[in-house]
Parts: structure tokens; sequence; C-alpha cells
């Protein structure tokens, strides 16, 4: 950094503070604080980037989408923002000595949009759609466990695993387990989300907006805001733009650059700014290619500086992850690495001399674009940094469905020595990622081994982690099937993105919790 | 409900139409060409272009692809006269570097479109009744399909790269010259000197060759230059397929359209190739006026 | 004339029925399942193999694109793979909204265009000339995002006279029709500008000055008719073009139009929705064309075809 530069941002940070300090203009500050009392009414406008492809959260979908979609349809427990583990629609459950019956007392009086009341037989028949192989629901693979339900009386449910599972109630807080009601839960598709919570739908257009109402009729605390709009806007400076000019509140995907623009002009919008779950790797083929050789993977890890390019591809917008992907605050089993290949490209040389590229070597890296943020930029620079010790890296990009489809391809048919994408946590077990992209028999044409890795010790033990209850035990061995991998590398994590909201100063109380949802029940307008 | 309207020959006077010499002919077109000073401006500009563009590892200030992640997009300075990019490198050199991919395409792109477009167009409204109706009904198909689907499929055949990415946004370019070449030659179709030039007895193909394409190529010229712009940037956008410049190469498409993300941050990233661009497809603009004007043979 | 328009109609089934196999062929042969894209990355081989079925997208193309021409007869778009809603809802809203926009933006580019055209061909090499020459090949030239957002900072920004992203209302359309139109005059502002030159330039027009008579009305009337027809074909190009949606335009003002959603399906693979909006984009380009040949015969009565 420049010495002039430095100077320049201490001048402008202690005007900002006599200046701000004399006339009281607030500067950056978060959401929740502000003038005590709340108001009723008003509607609140978020914009966002990403697609609203479907209001059922049994299907594929994201975490801005989870959190929408939460506001209208509840699960029989939920998580608290700091992300325990609370009541929901059900008040109290016990768990059996076998640890295979879960019985769960439903919560009384509460009724869904439509009118019909909540009772244990229409969780049983939200569950069961959401299990029904007919369905071919995606987050069905989430619950197989569960062996059957059963309607013990009008608010009581139980529920009977195949194995003990240990975090079920986790799995119970995501919205593909929240419960619908009978009139759309006897359907494979759901267009409307008829469901328990304190925001009705009132219209959807799809690729355009969707249009929440206060439910007058919830069990719990009402809401303030009459309503709630989500607008699909692609474009980011629009979206600031838009919020700027207050023809938005929200601004819920913002893009890391208009954040680091808006606080360097001291923008009286208010900035929330938090890591978020999604770790982005680079992801080595195993079995074909230089990268099956251990040392070339380190010599890889050696030769990228992932600080620099946080701070000059990110704006520092982004930290640096050192635990699998998907790992973040709140999300369980997670462990730290203390044994990842540092920045050191001597090292990295040496490396490459000892597993016979002592001139380094050509290879492929594919990815899918566009995806992620800065995604492009990010490999460019490590590409450059790579190149400093000899790898010359192609990137080859292919549009989503290309690329998907590249990564079903086996290991013979493979035509990539690395690949890159971003990961979340989804549930907030990272044993689930773990399961998913490590275990050996979710090698392609399954998914998501695609880096064809085959270990069978730590294939036992993330299998052993799925069916133990102690939480001690478990983490035991989560800690241990990480430290093997954080050695073996094949997978690299690189760094987790922030979520960044940019929000109107007349919005207050939006909770963002750890899992990326936004959440309006107390929110409200001036 | 055909009138013959009175042609200017029937009316008795010069159309200046004389056959003259091919030499003679060339040599005072060029003549002309010269006196106009904006043609040879432009011409002259668009040589400095693509001199700059070979030599740019000579004139190039700094090495195109050298990231410094410390120096990010920074506005002109000693260092980085025209700033420096997303990844701190030198807008300037990728400028100059990034011309030889971009004058290549823009240039290949649109002249490979015009001129195919400009042969099946005039074939269209020459020779009329079936072929127009067919080729009209084909033309009708290509305009309509979609241009990412195109490019998929030029992807899905041809794989990645620069080259596939020319043709990608060729082949979208080329209905519009059927169109405008076809519309011209419809014109010409009944003029006296195409209905002498059948009674001296030459044949269609002659006629064609000899009379309806040069004077088709006045607004197929325009459209062309005009396009020269929109075909680097177009090739750009599908830059996130695969096709075209890959990192790190240099190309101004997608100079531009990476530094979309930050318009308001750094201005200076995408406005500088985009400046790149405006020049060279205005002083193509200056060439293709006097080219036309050089061509025309009706004005003798 | 009439028989013209007549035989013209009657290949437009055919010509939609050639672009719909086109596109159905292509979407198919293109890698990438849309069976995939729904089920999500982890779904297991036999259950992408069940959704293709329920699908129909087992069944060999013909037999599929018969199927999907007898809902069509009946009006039936069919339903999005993506969000299961009716194909139809989804593109009359935004071929409505992607209508209006380019209808604006070219009856603005051709006022605009052909007037200033004119003025610059009739004082070429003037400082008008360049003026306009200068202005019309920035519209030509710069980025469309670029236009579209500096558009907005001014106008919708700073001056605050105009709203930012969306379609709620005619004050919504007017940037997006504004940034659209330049590009669009300055193709027209040119193209006329060069057919009015040479029509300015021929040789009897010359010769009639030089006599001394003013210009003769009826030689004059025919060059400049012979002249309209490269402009009225870029007219037509234009708007179509614009009909089948901007899809960089309709990204940075947040437009729900056409462009935006025939470029998710295919990056989507939602095969019912890219059929239905090619269908719609089609019908648009052939009407236009047939309508631009019409106005050349009306315009240069020597037309027939």
């Amino acid at each position: 950094m420049r010495t002039t530069r430095l100077w320049r941002q201490v001048c402008r940070v202690l005007v900002v503070l006599i200046v701000g300090v004399s006339i009281g203009v607030p500067v950056v500050r978060d959401v929740s604080a502000g003038p005590a009392s709340p108001r009723r009414g008003g509607t609140l406008t978020a914009v966002v980037q990403s697609q609203i492809i479907n209001v059922d959260g049994t299907r594929n979908g994201h975490s801005m989408l989870n959190g929408l979609l939460h506001q209208m349809v509840e699960g029989l427990v939920a998580k608290d923002p700091s992300g325990k583990v609370v009541p929901a629609l059900a008040t109290s459950w016990e768990i059996s000595a076998d640890q295979k019956t879960w019985t769960f007392k439903l919560r009384a009086n509460v009724r869904f949009h439509d009118g019909t009341r909540l009772t244990a037989d229409a969780v049983k028949r939200s569950f069961e759609r959401l299990l029904n192989p007919q369905y071919n629901l995606d987050r069905r693979r989430f619950y197989v466990g569960i062996e059957t339900i059963e309607a013990v009386d009008d608010l009581t449910v139980r529920f009977r695993t195949r194995e003990p599972w240990g975090p079920l109630l986790t799995y119970f807080t995501y919205i593909a387990a929240g419960i619908l009601a009978p009139s759309v839960s006897g359907s494979a598709t759901v267009t409307r989300s008829v469901g328990t919570g304190p925001f009705k739908l009132e219209q959807w257009v799809p690729g355009d907006r969707l249009v929440m109402v206060r439910n007058d009729d919830y069990w719990g605390e009402k809401a303030y805001l009459d309503r709630v709009v989500y607008r699909e806007v692609p474009e980011a400076s629009t979206r600031v733009i838009m919020v700027e000019k207050g023809e938005a509140d929200l601004d819920l995907e913002a893009a890391a650059s208009e954040v680091v623009r808006l606080q360097r002009a001291r923008s009286p919008l208010a900035i929330v700014n938090k890591p978020s779950e999604r770790g982005l790797s680079i992801d080595f083929n195993t079995q074909k290619g230089p990268f099956k050789d251990l040392r070339v993977r380190q010599a890889f890890a050696r030769a990228i500086d992932v600080e620099a390019i946080i701070k000059g591809v990110m704006f520092g917008q982004a930290s640096r992850l050192r635990a699998f992907p998907g790992c973040a605050p709140g999300v369980t089993g997670c462990y730290e690495a203390t044994n990842l290949p540092e920045y050191n490209p001597t090292k990295a040389k040496e490396l490459l001399g000892a597993a016979g590229h002592p001139d380094g070597f050509e290879m492929t890296l594919i990815y899918g674009a566009p995806r992620y943020p800065r995604h492009k930029e990010i490999l460019t620079a490590i590409q450059g940094q790579v190149g400093k010790v000899g790898i010359r890296m192609k990137l080859v990009p292919y549009e989503w469905a290309g690329y998907i489809n590249e990564l079903r391809k086996t290991a013979s048919e493979s035509t990539w020595d690395a690949t890159s994408w971003a990961w979340a946590s989804v549930i907030g077990d990272i044993a689930l990622n773990l399961s998913s992209r490590i275990l050996i028999s979710n090698q392609p044409p399954n998914c998501c081994n695609i880096m064809f890795y085959v270990n069978e010790r730590v294939d036992r033990g993330i299998k052993l982690s799925e069916v133990a209850t102690n939480p001690r035990v478990r983490e035991g061995i989560l800690k241990d099937v990480q430290m093997t991998l954080s050695e073996q590398i094949p997978i690299l994590p690189l760094l987790t993105y922030n979520v960044s909201t940019i929000a109107s100063p007349k919005i207050h109380d939006v909770e963002f919790r750890a899992d990326e949802e936004t959440w309006f029940l107390k929110a409200w307008k001036e | 409900m055909k009138t013959r309207q009175v042609s200017p020959e029937m009316a008795g006077e010069n159309t200046g139409r004389l056959e003259i010499s091919p030499v003679a002919g060339r040599k005072r077109a060029w003549k002309r060409f010269r006196r106009n000073n904006l043609a040879v401006g432009g011409l002259a500009a668009i040589a400095v272009f693509a001199l700059a563009a070979t030599l740019a590892p000579v004139v190039a200030p700094a090495d195109p692809n050298e990231i410094d992640l410390e120096a990010v997009l920074e506005g002109p300075s000693g260092k980085h006269l025209l700033g420096s990019d997303d990844l701190g490198r030198d807008v300037l050199s990728r400028i100059l570097y990034g011309g030889r991919t971009s004058l290549a395409l823009g240039l290949v792109v649109v002249t490979t479109a015009a001129t195919t477009g400009t042969v099946v167009g005039a074939v269209a409204g020459f020779f009329g009744a079936r072929t127009d109706a067919i080729i009209t009904a084909l033309t009708d198909i290509a305009i309509a399909f979609p241009a990412f689907l195109l490019a998929l499929l030029v992807l899905s055949i041809l794989g990645p790269g620069l080259f596939q990415a020319m043709i990608a946004v060729g082949v979208a370019y080329v209905p519009r010259f059927i169109r405008l070449a076809r519309a011209s030659a419809l014109g010409l179709r009944e003029l006296e000197f195409v209905l002498s030039a059948r009674a001296v007895g030459a044949g269609d193909w002659r006629i064609l060759r000899a009379h309806v394409l040069p004077n088709v190529l006045g607004p197929v010229v325009v459209q062309a230059t005009l396009l020269s712009g929109s075909a680097i940037l177009i090739a750009a956008s599908l830059g996130f397929l695969g096709l075209g410049a890959q990192p790190p190469v240099a190309e101004w498409g997608s100079m531009i359209s990476d530094a979309r993300q930050y318009l308001r941050q750094a201005p200076h990233a995408s406005a500088f190739p985009g400046l790149a661009i405006v020049l060279v497809v205005l002083a193509m603009n200056l060439v293709g006026d006097a080219l036309r004007d050089t061509l025309d043979v009706r004005s003798g | 004339m009439i028989q013209f328009a007549g035989r013209r109609l009657v290949t437009l089934p055919l010509v939609l029925l050639g672009i719909s196999a086109a596109v159905f062929v292509c979407v198919r042969l293109v890698p990438g399942d849309p069976a995939l894209v729904i089920a999500g990355l982890q779904a297991s081989e036999a259950e992408l193999v069940e959704i293709r079925a329920k699908l129909g997208l087992d069944k060999p193309f013909p037999a599929q694109f018969a199927i999907w021409l007898s809902q069509v007869v009946r009006g039936d778009l069919g339903v999005s793979l993506i969000t299961n809603t009716p194909v139809l809802d989804l593109i009359k809203v935004r071929y409505v909204l992607t209508f209006q926009i380019a209808a604006a933006s070219t009856v603005l580019a051709t006022l605009l265009g052909v007037v200033s055209g004119v003025f610059a061909a009739s004082r070429r090499y003037s400082a008008i000339d360049g003026v306009i020459t200068i202005v019309s090949l920035l519209g030509v030239s710069v980025p469309a995002f670029w236009l579209g957002v500096m558009l907005m900072l001014v106008f919708a920004l700073y001056l605050n006279w105009l709203p930012a992203g969306g379609a709620d209302s005619i004050l919504h359309l007017v940037l997006p029709t504004v940034a659209l139109g330049a590009y669009s005059w300055g193709i027209i502002a040119r193209m006329t500008r060069a057919s009015m030159l040479e029509v300015l330039n021929q040789d009897y027009i010359r010769t009639a000055q030089a006599k001394g008579l003013a210009q003769h009305p009826v030689l004059f009337r025919h060059a400049l008719k012979n002249a309209t027809l490269p402009v009225i074909t870029v007219i037509g190009i234009q708007f179509g073009t614009l009909l089948a949606g901007a899809v960089v335009t309709e990204s940075v003002f947040g437009l729900p139009g056409l462009g935006a959603l025939l470029v998710s399906s295919i990056f989507q693979r939602d095969f019912p929705v890219i059929q239905g909006a090619v269908l719609a984009i089609a019908t648009s380009f052939v009407l236009i064309n047939l309508f631009v040949d019409l106005t050349y015969a009306w315009v240069d009565p020597r037309i027939h075809y």
C-alpha cells in the first residue's frame, strides 16, 4: 500500500469521525440498531440476484430461497438466530431408549393459510409427500432414514427411523421438512406454498417477483410488515441504485465491489457483512493426471497466495478457509485444519522437482460459469500464481448444465485435472457434505466425489458418524476424517465468501441468520 | 398493378453510365478515395491500430498478464497510463495486445458474414419467385434461431476457442446481410441497365456478378462497419461458455464485460477498451463511407 | 401483391414448423440434461432415468416432437420443467413488455434516425454531419450495459427523474427505450445517410441540378424510393431483434422480458419454455419480414414478387 493512499485514508477517517461526531450523522450502521418503537404496516421490497425457481422447499434451492420460504412454511422445530434448535410447530419432543423413535407434541390451534387446522395427520401427509419415491423430490434423500410416520393422536406425531439418527432435529429445521397443508401436499408439484408461517403467498410471477402478505391468523407474535416483496434484479449495480433511491429496501445479495464502494463513500445505507457458508475450493482429479501424486497437490497448494487473492480480488469480502468447504460458525462437526500447506512458492518448486516435474507441467481446470462471485477472477489470479512455479494452467469454463454433465463422467472419461466450485453446508452439519463429496460410492456417475478419491478409512469414518448418537464420539470421528482430508487434500479449501446485504436506513430488525437465511418476523419499516 | 415508371434513360438524361475500361476506372476510384480526407484519416487510424497491435510486444509498457494484487483498479497514473484492471494488470498493455485478437475478430466475423450474406441475398432478390421464397423462409428460420443456442451448438460441435466464437457470431449475423442484399437486389432487378444487359445477351450470373453485386454493396458496407464493434462485444459475452479468448489472453470485449461489475467504482477499466472499440468502428465507418463512394458505379 | 402476401402467409406455418423442429433437435443435441438440472447434482442415475421417463424425454425425437406439436395446435404450450408453471402465462406477460419497449424504441429510433440521416446527408462534411456521425456511431459501439447504467445513474439516481429498475409503470420503460433506441438510431441514421448520399450523388440528379432544374421531382422520387429500401430493411431487422429480447438491457434494468426468459430457459434446458419462446419470436419475425417485403413493393412499385 502506498503511503499517500494510506495517509489519505487516515485523513478521511479522521474527518468523518470529527464531522460525524459533531453533526451526529450515522456512518455505517447495523440494521438492528435504531429508534425503539416498531411501526406496524408498510411494504418491504427486497431485490435479489438468484432466481426464485420454485416455491417448494423439497426441491433444489439455495439459502435466499430457503429463507423466503421459511416466512411461509414452518417445520416442527426451527433454529434460533444463533443456530440452536428451538420449538416451532412442535412444543416438545421425546426420544425413545433405542434412539429410533421420536415423538413430537404439536402446538394447538395452529392454522394453515387456507384455514385448515394443523394436525398430526397433516404433518404425516407432508412428510409422506417428501418421502414419496414417485415424486422424485430432490431433498428426499436427506430424509430416507425415516421409516414410518404415525399420527398417534390429533396433536402427537411419532417418527421411527431405521437407524439411530443423531442429527434428526437439525434436519427437521431445514425447509424441506416444513409442514405443508394437506390441500397441497397431495401432489408432486407445489406452486402455492400453503404453510403456517407469519406470511402468506399472495403472488408469484416466476422470473419477476414474489409477494407475501402478513398472516393475521399466525399462531405467534404477528409480523409488523404488511407485505414483503422479493424482486429479481440480476444486475448488481442496479440493485444498489434501487436501494439508494428508495425503490427497494434491501439488496440481499450485494456484490463485493458495491459493498466496498459504499463503505468508501461513507454511504448512509446500512451494510451487513458476514461470512457465509459457501466455501470455494479446488478439487483435484486424484485418479488421472498429474494430481495423482500428493506432492503435486501440495505443490499447487503452496503456490497459491489466498490472502492476496482475498485482499485484491475479493476486496477483502471473504475469509481464508482452512476447514472443509461448507464449514462456518454455527455448522456442527467442523474441524479447523492446522496442517494445510501454506503459501511458499520455493517449497512448491521443490515438491514439483521431487515429484518428477522439474520444469512444471500443463493442466486443465474446468469450472461452471457464471455461478460464484468473482470466480473467473479468482481462478485467473491462481493461474498467474501457479504459473510462477511452472504449472501452466488452462482455464476452461462451461455453462452450468454442461459443467454438471462433465462432472458425471467416470475417471477414464474425465477430461480435466482440477475443478473449482463452492459448497455450503445446507443443513448446518458438515457430515452431509463429507458423505456427499468423499464417500467412495459417490464417485461419478454419482455425485459428488468427483475427485475420484478412494480412502477406505475415511469412508468408514464418515459412515460411522452417520449412526453415532453420542455427540462427542461423533465429533471425534469427524475430526479424524477432516484431519486426514487436510493432509491428503483431494479438496483444497480456499476461501469462504461473505454474504452482504445493503439496507435502507428505514428498515429495522431484519434477522440475518447464521445459515444465510433472512427472516422478517420482527422486521419493521419507518 | 405494375405501372412502369419513367426511367432516367427513357427520359433522355445522360446517366453517365459509360463502359469505362477497368484500369482507368480503378485509377479514378483511388484518386477519389484519396481526395476524401476523412477516409484517409480513417484508414490511417486503422493502420495505426493494426500496427500498434502487431508491435504490441515492443510498444507495450508492461506484461499484459502481470498480475499485481496490491494494485487493483487503480486509476490512470504514472505507472499505469490508463490505469490497472481488477487483477492489477496494465490496461494500456492489455489494450495493445488485445488489439490483435479483437481487430481480427471484428474484421473476420463481419467480412465473412457480409460476404456470405450478400451473395445469398443478391441471389434471392435477383432471381425472385421460388428461389426467393425458399431463401426467405430459410432466412426467417435462421433469424429466429436463438443466438445463445447457436453458440451452444457451435460449442458442442466445434469445441471452445476464439475461432469457434467467430463462427458463432458470424453465422448469427449472416441473415441480416441476406435481407439487406436482397432488398437492394429487388430494387435493381427492374432497372434498365439490367434489362439492356440481358438484351445484349448477358447471362443471369454475369449480370449478378457485374451489375447487381457492386450496387448492392453500399448498404452492406455500412452495416458491416457498424457491426464490427458489436461483433467484438457479442463474442465477449459468449466467453463464459468457453467460446472466445480465455484468461489470461487480453481481448477488448472481455475486458469490457469483466469490468462491468465495477462500472461505478472504476469506470476506466471498461471505458478505455470501450473507447478503443468506438475509435475502430468510427475509423471503419469513415473508410466504408468513402469506399461506397468509390464503388458506386452509378455516380460515374 | 395480395397474392404474394397470401403465398407468404401459407408458408408461415411451414417456417414455424421448421424453426420449432430445428430448435427442438438442437436443444436435445447440446450436452446438458434437464432431468439433472431439475433433480440436482446429487440425483442418482436411477432417479434421473425415472424423471426423464416422466417428462417423456426418453422417447425418440420425432415422437417427442409430435407430442409437443399436438399440444401446441390445441393451444397448450406445456408447463415449465423448472417452475412447473404454464409456459403460455410465462411468455404472455413477457412478450407484452418486450413488445412495448421494442416498438417504442424502434419508433423513436426511426423518427430521429431518418431525420438526422437526411440532415447529415444534405450537409455532408459539415460540422453537423460530423457531430451526427460521431453520436450515431457512439450509439452503435458503446456497450449496452454501459449505456444502460450511465442512463440509470444520471436520470434515475442523480437527477431522480425516473425509476431505476423493474417494469411497473410507463416511466419504468423510458430509460430502457432510450438505451435500446440509441443503438437502433445509430444504425438507421447511418443507413439513411448513406442511402441519401447515393441518391444525391446520382449523375442524373446532378445533371438536372446543373441544368438549373429544381430537383426533378419524378427522377428524384425514384431514386429516393430505391434508397429507402435498405433503411426499411434495417428498421425491420432492428425491430425484430428487439422483439427477440435485448438480454443485456433487460438485465441492467431488471425487466422481466422475453430475452431474459429465452436465455435462462436455454441455460436451464427448460425445453417447453424454450420452444414456446422461440415460437413467439419466430412468429414475430416472419410477420415483420412479410410486412417489410410488402412495404418494399408499396414504396417502389417497380418491385414485384
